[in-house]
């Protein structure tokens, strides 16, 4: 099963204690499926997490790309 | 025109970004400044830490300006926004728009800093006097997904 790499952003970093986190996913996982895996593992209290590329926000229903960088994305607040 | 988007680790430098317009069309314009302040609900703050994906941050940026171009008449466009420990005082955020009237100004630089806190992947992590930490809630982004199954934000 290919091992991916997520970076972990904000509060998810802090909730799961590191800036990386690892996990063997299938192949054509879709977002939401990778989502909420990844829930199970970064406890945040009802927080929702959105997943993205380097360079693109990934919606639910894509399949995962498994040759990219992958990211975590919580709720946003700059300004 | 063509918005200038800056993005950077560290405090803004307010002397390298104040501008005038360069062209002759603009009545107006608007600078908004956002600055770190020494309290948040009560409790005394020291800094903020802000956490950043740039790429996916200078896109956004990108994407709000044009959103913004299209619904006024802009002639002068800067969104500047700083990441990482940004100490009492310090600027985080810059923001000029140059339009011909000074309504106009007015109306985008709000769409402009209400939507930067909403769409851009940055996120807020104030430090306290007494050393605690804690991230700010923030807007999820329109793809994101919470704990419950099928529960969108």
């Amino acid at each position: 099963m290919p091992s991916l790499t997520f970076t972990l952003y904000g509060m998810t970093q802090a909730t799961y204690g590191s800036r990386t986190l690892i996990l063997e996913l299938p192949e054509n996982t879709t977002v939401r499926e990778a989502q909420i895996r990844l829930l199970e593992l970064i406890p945040l209290d009802g927080q929702a997490i959105a997943l993205a590329t380097r360079t693109q926000v990934l919606k639910p229903d894509d399949v995962l790309p498994l040759h990219e960088d992958l990211a975590v994305l919580p709720p946003v607040c700059g300004g | 025109m063509q918005p200038l988007i800056h993005l950077q680790h560290g405090p803004l430098n307010l002397n390298a970004l104040i501008t005038t317009p360069q062209d002759a069309e603009s009545g107006a314009l608007l600078t908004f400044v956002g600055v770190v302040r020494n309290q948040n609900l009560g409790k005394p703050v020291v800094a903020l830490d802000y956490d950043c994906a740039p790429e996916l941050a200078r896109q956004a940026l990108n994407s709000i300006a044009e959103d913004a171009l299209v619904q006024w008449e802009i002639n002068t466009l800067i969104l500047a926004h700083a990441y990482g420990r940004i100490e009492i005082g310090q600027p985080s955020v810059y923001i000029a728009v140059g339009t011909p009237k000074r309504a106009a100004a007015y109306e985008a630089s709000r769409f402009l800093i209400e939507t930067i806190k909403q769409r851009v992947p940055i996120w807020k992590c104030e430090v306290y006097a007494n050393g605690q930490e804690a991230w700010l809630e923030g807007t999820p982004l329109p793809e994101a997904l919470a704990k419950t199954i099928g529960e969108t934000a």
